[in-house]
Parts: structure tokens; C-alpha cells; sequence
């Protein structure tokens, strides 16, 4: 059930990703930035909040007089900053649930990756909980509302009890205390949840915390144009004496509000607690074994220290340590429970080329279950069975477009568990052999690698950024980078036959420039 | 390439993410109840008398006790339980036996209790026991008012005054 969900929400983001694609373009594709719009929302609602705490009046009779004279009587700032507080907030609240759909879909809550799973969950928790906080500081309508009704959701709780709700029973029980304390919470809950955010992303390589500055820019400048059409008002002034019977309700936030009255307060309680426990959970309900590969391992005698794997590895997953025999030496060393067997780290490794003469290639670091050895045979094989005028050998990711679909005689593909497992001697193995005519290397988009890093460590590999380098004499145009998510066939299809027609054409001319010698 | 094309879609997106925050950030109206609907809210605390009687203590079990502890007099501390009960046109609506709190059972005993009703001449009766042994109500409030829509009336209890009030 858990995987039939989890394909059809894939399916929907894998749509939703290529038609914004061709909207956005992939680097300011929002699909590929939740996580980092996340971050880039809270730090607008932080800033516009400070902003909002200089002028607010934190008792329970200035409360109100202060918000309203702050977005009547100074609209063009306090008024704008205390609408985008709320649109910001309530962005955020939309990017967080997207990203853990997201994430659900993609399966990225299985094996090494269950700890930012798990420390997710408590995060939804301190952001609505941080939300709510604020609409309860204005103390409007809504907030008596909420206070009514929060209080006594708590205080259903048997070891909290009925004396929250007494607080806001009247008027003539409300205290400023009370309401200071509201104030505190709503600051340190929102600095819990920036600690909770740090150690969501803490077990991950360079985490995408900043959107692209186009999405950056794009987004702020719509959420202050909205701050302009619409800006965030208050209902009357609360009133304990009268109930508030029509309430203008955030529902991006208070959703689950009505249930209170409709369900009542033990069963919303056993609704969320329950929701929660189950996501906490989920990554240890549905583990996949058909896909589980065995964590990365370091064979010594072929580990040279040079650390490369360490620098690629996007999970933290290796560390250097002293060399088993070689003095003054060091080696990998891989944590099986952070590796998520990617196979980054073997397309690092200066050991993984096929140009060794070995009988058994076996590289410094490697996956068990998809050796360099293995794709060393699986290349030859795959080399010797070609045929054809113009004969392609096209590797790709398990985890972007099929390429299996563009096989035929003259194209060889091979898929691996992720670009980034492919050494780049490889393509220089291949390229270099006269009777291929090129090598195209396929992967993620370059926005979105299912293992973060591949794409990106593969391109600056093969652009010779990064260590180990693409060294090809053979002539760039014989090796082709290219990046697609995995609805794309058509767009891989596209590239590939464009790429044939180059070749041809580079074929050519070199021909005809040697006629003419 | 970057065409017209690009930027339309990226402001028709941007628009619909706006439209969407906006209207649902305060809309649709969520009501509650109806217009013509009041409400009663019954929150209390008071301390139940003291179950038992003090007694002296024997000179034998006063020397059984380190020397700083010999107190003669010893009074127990558990509570009684309220019984409150709360009738509106002379329908019980809230009858309830309220336990004190604390392990030892020597708090407060205290009711938070809302209920909606329907606006215009109500007769409230609302009545406490703050002894299990008490046969009849020491506290009792009876009033006929007028509860306009949407009002909240609130029964305390002024503990010093041993009365119950309306807010």
C-alpha cells in the first residue's frame, strides 16, 4: 500500500517537474528547491519579524492597538512587513508539506536516509505550533478563537488539565503575564526549530539551503506584491464575552481547527499523534530490500589516501583514518549506517580505471554489488557486441531517464546505480578506441540527483574541475554529458539523435580535411 | 532560450502561488456556530474541606519521631471531592463529583466546562457540596436572565465570599 502510494505521488512531481521545466528551466525549477525555499521563507519571517517586534505592544490591551495602528498608520512598512510575515509563513507551511511528499515519493526516507526523515517529523510540530503562536499574539477574533480552543485541547490532556483554558475564560481572567509568555514562546519556539532545521540537514554534504537568486528574487517579489493587493488585516478586537461565530481562518495552518468541534479533542489527538508516529516510523515500515545495496567498502591494498572519495561523498558517510600498512599513510573508512551505496565514491577513486592490467579490477573504494571490475566487464561486453556505422556507448542512472529504451545494435547502454559511479577513465577507455564514435554519459537533472551529488561531481569531473579528471585525447565531442529527469525519454531522445547528427558531421569534416591533405 | 514564453509561465505560476496563499490564508469563513447561539461556560476552582479530624498524638508516637518532628497536633490532608451541578431550565446539563488534585489528593479541585445554548430567557441553577458528608447544597446559585446571541456568561465561584458569581 505504502508503495503504491509512493509511486503514484512520484508519478505527480515527476509531471509536475517537467512541465516547470520548461516554465523555469531547471535551475530555478521550485520542484528541485522545497527544502531550500523552506529555509529561505523562515529567514523572511524571522527578519520581517523582528521588524514587527520593535513596534508591537506585548500586553494583552496594547496588543491589539499596536497591530492595527502598525498596519493602518505605516501601511508601506509595518503593514507590508506584517503581511509578508504571514504570506511567508504560510509559504513555508506549503514547501515543508511539499517537500516531505516529495521526498515520500522519491523513497528518500529508506536505509541511511531515515535520520533526516525522522528528525523532520517533530519539525512540523514546532512549525505549526510557532505559526499558531503568532495569530494568538494579535489578539483579534481569531486569536480568542484560538486561545478558546487550544487551550482546551490541552487541557483535555490529563497531565496539563483544565487550568490553561481558565486563562481565557473572560476578560476579567486574562493577565498580561500570561500573554508575556505567549510572546516568549513565539520566539523560542521558532529558535528551537531553526536548531531542529540545522540538525535535520546536519547528516548531509553541502545542503541546499538557498534557492537559485532568480526563484529567490521571483518568490519575494510575489509574496510583496500580494503583501500589497491583500495585506494582512485583523478581525475586531477580541472579546471574551461575546463567542466568535464566523472566523476568518488561516487554513494553511488551522486545518485541522474544525475537527476540534466536529471530532472533538481526543480524536484530533489521536489524528496527529498518530500521523506522527506513523511518518516516524515509515522509514523502518516499508524498508526496500529488492533495491538495498551493501554500503560502500574500502579495499586497502589499492587505497592510496588521497581523500577524493572523503570530498564526494554527499552523505558524510567517509572518514580518513590511519592506513592499515602503509606508514604515515591514510585511508577511507565507510559508515555503514550514513552510506546509501551510491557508488560516488568509487567514481572518485584515482584506482577505478580500466586501463589497469589486472586480471581483477579491484578499486580503492567500491560498492559490493556494482564493482569497477564488474563495470569494466560489463563495458568490454557491451563494447564487443556493438555494430554499426556509428556505434554510441551511452551510460546512464538507475534513478533518471530508461535508457534501456534507446538500445540497439549501434548503442550500448549500460545503467548504473548513479552517475557519479562512473570514473571518468572510463570514457576516456572507451573514447579512445577507434571503432566508437562517442560516449554519452546520462543522469539526473542537474538540479535534482537522487543522490545530491552525482550530477554535479560527474560534470566538474568531465569539465576537469574536479579530481579525478576526464583526460580523453581522443577529442571532446567523442564524450557528451547529459541531464534529465525520468519522464524525459523524449528530451534524452532528442539529445541523443542531435548528438549522432554532430558526430557525423565532426566525422566529415575530419574526412574531408584529410582529402584535402 | 529565454522567450516570452519563459516569463509568462513563470508569472501565471508565481500568481497562482500568491492566489492560493492569499485566499486561503483567511478564507473561506469558518463558522462556528450559529448567529443565534450563545454560551455557557462553568470554570471554578475551590478546595474541598479537609476529610477527617485532627487528633493529638500520643506520647509513645511522639517519641518514635526524630526529635525536630515531635509536633502533638496532626490534621490530615486529603480533600473532599466537589459535587457540582449545573441545570438550565431545569434540565441538568453538568453534574459531576470533581476529585482534588495532587498525589495526596490535598488540591484544588477545579471544572472548565463550556456548553452551547441557545439565546434568550434561560433559568440557571448551578449548585456545589464541598463535603462528602453534606446532605444538602451550602453554595447554590438560581437567576433567570437574558442570553443574547452570541454571548458568553461565565459562573465562577468567589472562594473568600464562598458564592458563586456571574462574569
Amino acid at each position: 500500500m505504502i508503495k503504491i502510494f509512493e509511486r503514484i505521488t512520484l508519478s505527480l512531481f515527476q509531471f509536475l517537474e517537467s512541465t516547470f521545466n520548461q516554465i523555469f528551466g531547471e535551475r530555478w525549477n521550485p520542484w528541485y528547491q522545497l527544502g531550500a525555499l523552506s529555509f529561505y521563507f523562515f529567514w523572511i519571517v524571522t527578519v520581517t519579524g523582528l521588524y514587527l517586534f520593535i513596534f508591537f505592544d506585548t500586553s494583552i490591551n496594547g496588543a491589539f492597538e499596536s497591530m492595527e495602528n502598525l498596519t493602518n498608520n505605516q501601511w508601506f512598512a509595518g503593514g507590508v512587513m506584517r503581511s509578508l510575515h504571514r504570506y511567508a509563513s504560510d509559504a513555508m507551511a506549503i514547501t515543508v508539506t511539499l517537500h516531505l511528499l516529495r521526498e515520500f515519493g522519491l523513497g528518500r526516507f529508506r536505509g541511511a536516509r531515515w535520520f533526516s526523515w525522522f528528525s523532520g517529523v517533530p519539525l512540523l510540530w514546532l512549525l505549526f505550533a510557532a505559526a499558531i503562536g503568532g495569530y494568538w499574539l494579535v489578539w483579534d477574533q481569531l486569536a480568542q478563537y484560538i486561545s478558546e480552543v487550544t487551550t482546551e485541547w490541552f487541557g483535555w490532556l490529563p497531565f496539563i488539565g483544565n487550568s490553561l483554558a481558565r486563562n481565557f475564560v473572560s476578560n476579567a481572567t486574562l493577565s498580561d503575564r500570561f500573554f508575556s509568555l505567549l510572546v516568549f514562546m513565539h520566539i523560542a519556539i521558532p529558535l528551537f526549530l531553526l536548531v531542529g532545521m540545522f540538525i535535520h540537514i546536519k547528516r548531509i554534504k553541502l545542503p541546499k539551503t538557498n534557492p537559485p537568486k532568480g526563484l529567490a528574487r521571483g518568490t519575494l517579489a510575489a509574496l510583496i506584491l500580494l503583501s500589497l493587493i491583500k495585506p494582512a488585516v485583523s478581525m475586531d478586537k477580541a472579546d471574551m464575552s461575546v463567542s466568535v461565530t464566523a472566523i476568518d481562518l488561516d487554513w494553511v495552518y488551522m486545518n485541522v481547527y474544525p475537527l476540534l468541534d466536529s471530532w472533538g479533542y481526543g480524536a484530533v489527538w489521536v489524528l496527529l499523534v498518530g500521523l506522527s508516529g506513523f511518518l516516524a516510523i515509515l522509514p523502518w515500515l516499508s524498508p526496500d530490500k529488492k533495491k538495498a545495496m551493501r554500503a560502500a567498502e574500502v579495499n586497502p591494498d589499492n587505497c592510496n589516501g588521497c581523500s577524493w572519495c572523503y570530498q564526494d561523498c554527499p552523505f558524510e558517510a567517509i572518514t580518513m583514518i590511519e592506513h592499515d600498512f602503509k606508514k604515515g599513510h591514510k585511508q577511507a573508512q565507510v559508515d555503514p549506517d550514513l552510506c546509501t551505496a551510491c557508488g560516488i565514491c568509487a567514481g572518485s577513486c584515482p584506482s577505478a580505471t580500466p586501463f589497469r592490467h589486472v586480471d581483477e579490477l579491484i578499486s580503492g573504494i567500491e560498492i559490493p554489488d556494482f564493482s569497477i571490475d564488474h563495470l569494466r566487464q560489463e563495458t568490454n561486453k557491451k563494447l564487443e557486441a556493438l555494430t554499426g556505422n556509428q556505434r554510441l556507448v551511452v551510460f546512464g542512472c538507475d534513478h533518471a531517464t530508461d535508457i534501456e529504451r534507446i538500445s540497439d545494435g549501434q548503442t550500448a547502454v549500460i545503467s548504473l546505480p548513479c552517475a557519479g559511479l562512473l570514473p571518468p577513465s572510463f570514457a576516456d577507455y572507451i573514447s579512445r578506441q577507434p571503432e566508437i564514435d562517442g560516449v554519452m554519459v546520462s543522469g539526473c537533472c542537474s538540479q535534482d540527483c537522487y543522490f545530491r551529488k552525482g550530477t554535479k561531481w560527474t560534470e566538474e569531473r568531465f569539465r576537469r574541475e574536479r579530481m579525478p579528471h576526464l583526460r580523453t585525447k581522443a577529442g571532446k565531442q567523442k564524450v557528451k554529458l547529459f541531464w534529465a529527469g525520468p519522464k524525459e525519454e523524449e528530451k534524452l531522445h532528442t539529445a541523443l539523435t542531435k548528438y549522432r547528427a554532430d558526430l557525423a558531421f565532426h566525422k566529415a569534416e575530419e574526412t574531408e580535411g584529410a582529402g584535402f591533405d | 532560450m529565454i522567450n516570452w514564453k519563459f516569463w509568462v509561465g513563470q508569472a501565471l505560476c508565481y500568481s497562482l502561488f500568491i492566489a492560493f496563499i492569499g485566499y486561503f490564508s483567511n478564507s473561506p469563513a469558518y463558522q462556528r456556530f450559529p448567529e443565534q447561539q450563545g454560551t455557557i461556560k462553568l470554570s471554578l476552582r475551590h478546595a474541598g474541606q479537609i476529610l477527617g479530624e485532627c487528633r493529638e498524638r500520643s506520647e509513645t508516637e511522639l517519641a518514635q519521631l526524630p526529635p525536630n518532628m515531635r509536633i502533638s497536633k496532626v490534621c490530615p490532608r486529603e480533600r473532599s471531592p466537589l459535587q457540582l451541578d449545573l441545570l438550565i431550565n431545569d434540565e441538568m446539563v453538568y453534574s459531576k463529583e470533581l476529585a482534588p488534585r495532587g498525589i495526596h489528593g490535598d488540591g484544588l479541585s477545579s471544572v472548565y466546562f463550556r456548553l452551547p445554548v441557545s439565546s434568550g430567557e434561560i433559568n440557571l441553577k448551578v449548585r456545589m457540596k464541598d463535603h462528602i458528608n453534606q446532605k444538602e447544597y451550602p453554595y447554590q446559585l438560581q437567576k433567570t436572565l437574558q442570553l443574547a446571541p452570541a454571548q458568553v456568561l461565565v459562573i465562577d465561584f468567589d472562594t473568600k465570599a464562598g458564592e458563586f458569581i456571574i462574569l
